[in-house]
């Protein structure tokens, strides 16, 4: 353990798709934020660009989902996932990617990471409500780099720890190769 | 009986679900206390580059 957290959950937040509403109130919020200097504005409008381009579910596409704390407009965190059928009993939500808002990047750089934990949190979340609507068999989180696959193994294992003493339960949760995957049986 | 038996197995899947998000802050809690601040830093850091190789993870 490098420092001490502390961690409180005061904001409820919501994972949903973004509507013209959602998408100009986020397109403006961070927009702003890269002006003032939060993040680089090319790649903060680059992002937007692929969220205003991926509004619409596909089975075959990847889709933004926001992270909204709840009843507000401005994501604080942006998700790409897909939606892939595998074969004819396998099908797969892959979360693939989660960008914070710049200012909440801040607050994390600035070692404040609650923010950053709850958009995580509830992207997961927002997933595994993805993998139920879509009667998936798994959902998969993508680890990138080794810092990212650190942090996944860490997670599974946490989550193995609350399941490993109910051997009835129908989840199960697994690195393979760069995913964290959860499977319901 | 064949809908039976596939409502029970619905609502088997809902509810596990629904234990396995009811759990998530507390792992992520428990992740983030492990692996640091830096470790998170790090996490979210790694969606920042490359998005060709994301684009190979789909």
């Amino acid at each position: 353990m490098t420092d001490t957290v502390c961690y409180k959950r005061h904001v409820k937040y919501d994972f949903l798709p973004f509507d013209d509403t959602r998408f100009a109130a986020t397109h403006d919020a961070w927009s702003l934020d890269a002006r003032n200097g939060l993040a680089f504005p090319s790649e903060v409008e680059r992002l937007l660009q692929w969220a205003s381009d991926h509004r619409e579910p596909s089975e075959h596409d990847s889709v933004a989902f926001g992270v909204f704390p709840a009843g507000k407009h401005v994501a604080a965190g942006i998700c790409e996932v897909i939606i892939q059928r595998k074969s004819v009993k396998s099908k797969w939500v892959k979360m693939l990617r989660l960008h914070l808002k710049p200012s909440v990047d801040e607050q994390l750089q600035e070692g404040a990471p609650e923010a950053a934990m709850d958009v995580f949190t509830q992207s997961i979340a927002g997933s595994l409500d993805l993998q139920l609507a879509h009667k998936a068999t798994t959902m998969k989180v993508y680890g990138r780099t080794s810092e990212q696959l650190a942090f996944l193994k860490a997670l599974v294992v946490h989550i193995q720890k609350h399941f490993e003493d109910k051997p009835a339960s129908r989840i199960k949760a697994t690195i393979e190769g760069r995913f964290l995957c959860t499977t319901v049986s | 009986m064949q809908k039976v038996v596939q409502i029970t197995s619905l609502q088997r899947r809902e509810d596990a679900i629904a234990e396995l998000q009811r759990i998530l802050p507390a792992c992520v809690r428990d992740t983030v206390a492990e692996v640091g601040v830096d470790g998170l830093r790090s996490f979210f850091d790694g969606y920042k580059q490359s998005p060709e190789q994301t684009k190979l993870a789909a």
